[in-house]
């Protein structure tokens, strides 16, 4: 196999992507950045609770049941009988990366094109916007809530 | 966060007016603007205050700014920006209604603070480095390493799915843990390596059971294939357990001070 590093992104053990996804920018551009408190006009309480809740969603019960589901699925005969190099081919093009980094971007991705949908009904100006949006997320944090609550 | 809330209530006060503007950043006057479109599909400008320069973009009356096609186009325009120039980005979704004022608000009262975050970035772009784990192949190194993990998973194992429920918790609760114990070292070797080429690095805070670690990186222009370089043979060396993506050239959001 010949790996250049202009060979991008295949060919190449670093996953370079030319351009950066919703979840790539997503974290940075809500939490990073310059701010300033005057003269602002627009809300995105709705997307900041949503984020929030996505990370919330992480360290749950939901969790710990997909990570139970995932050791019982292993078959360590196959896994432990393999040395790496042939680990590298079968994992090679994502296989398992589609589930971790997916499930992740998955919910971000659910949960930022929901409150557009939310939105994209009212035709108002955007100050009015950000009801039906913070309204929909607490809704949806409340049914998670609820739902953590029973697991715990 | 706080910001936010407070934004929010202060929105809901008095009449809106027609004409908004959106903001991205602060840069240097004359800054060359890429041809790249940003929020409500808009093209943005500078407006200029002795030397430094807002970068903003008229908006259309009663856009929704929060959408996914705004988020990407905020952070695709500042990155397009960041690629030959220094700007301090602003967090996504600044809408303000005088350009004017707050051209000469911002840019006259906090002159000196920009000039010297501009200054201090000057010839360095950002580099997103996310480094997580091969979940098959770090469970077969749990499953190996820890002997309650091992009985609860043989135990659970082809139990019908409602079964069990406790043991199931507790089993994907240790695996999480153990994923945790695992990640300090894992995540200093990746630093170690961002560190040799970058001219300073932050970790992000990141609460993912397979995330090694999250970084941003401020890299100086001629050293980004450099740093692509260094990273390829690292994420050679890593594999499989761990796997490395970078993203970049970005703005520099996590290196400018709010």
């Amino acid at each position: 196999m010949t790996v250049t590093t202009n060979q991008r992104p295949r060919g190449g053990y670093l996953d370079r992507p030319q351009s950066s996804s919703l979840a790539d920018v997503l974290d940075i551009i809500l939490d990073k950045g310059l701010v300033i408190d005057a003269y602002v006009r627009v809300s995105l309480v709705g997307i900041e609770v949503l984020t929030i809740d996505a990370r919330i969603v992480i360290a749950s019960v939901d969790t710990y049941l997909r990570f139970a589901e995932a050791t019982n699925r292993l078959d360590l005969a196959q896994t432990g009988g393999k040395d790496l190099p042939e680990m590298i081919e079968g994992m090679s093009e994502g296989g398992a990366r589609g589930k971790t980094s997916g499930a992740l971007s998955g919910i971000k991705e659910a949960l930022t094109s929901g409150s557009d949908d939310d939105e994209e009904d009212e035709d108002e100006r955007p100050a009015r916007k950000r009801q039906p949006a913070s309204k929909s997320s607490s809704a949806r944090r409340r049914q998670r809530r609820s739902s953590s609550e029973e697991d715990s | 966060m706080s910001a936010g809330t407070g934004v929010a209530e202060r929105a809901d006060v008095g009449d809106v007016p027609d004409t908004l503007y959106y903001l991205y950043g602060v840069t240097h006057a004359g800054t060359k603007l890429p041809d790249v479109d940003g929020v409500g599909a808009m093209r943005p400008r500078l407006v200029e205050s002795d030397g430094l320069a807002l970068l903003a973009g008229d908006v259309p009356p009663g856009i929704t700014v929060a959408t996914r096609e705004n988020l990407l186009a905020h952070g695709h325009l500042l990155d397009a920006v960041a690629q030959r120039s220094t700007v301090l980005p602003m967090r996504f979704g600044m809408l303000v209604e005088d350009l004017d004022a707050v051209s000469a608000d911002m840019l006259t009262a906090r002159r000196d603070e920009y000039l010297a975050q501009l200054d201090e970035l000057d010839g360095a772009v950002q580099f997103s480095l996310r480094a997580t784990y091969d979940e098959d192949v770090v469970l077969a190194e749990i499953l190996a390493e820890d002997d309650e993990i091992r009985q609860l998973n043989e135990a659970t194992r082809g139990a019908p799915e409602e079964a069990m429920r406790a043991e199931r918790v507790r089993l994907g609760e240790l695996v999480v843990t153990a994923f945790g114990a695992k990640r300090p070292a894992d995540a200093e070797a990746v630093l170690d390596r961002a560190r040799s080429v970058a001219r300073a690095v932050v970790a992000r805070a990141s609460g993912a059971p397979a995330a090694v670690v999250d970084a941003a990186l401020l890299v100086d222009r001629e050293r980004a294939d450099e740093l692509e370089e260094q990273l390829e043979r690292l994420a050679r060396e890593l594999a499989p357990r761990i796997r490395l993506r970078l993203v970049g050239p970005q703005a520099p959001y996590d290196f400018v001070a709010d």
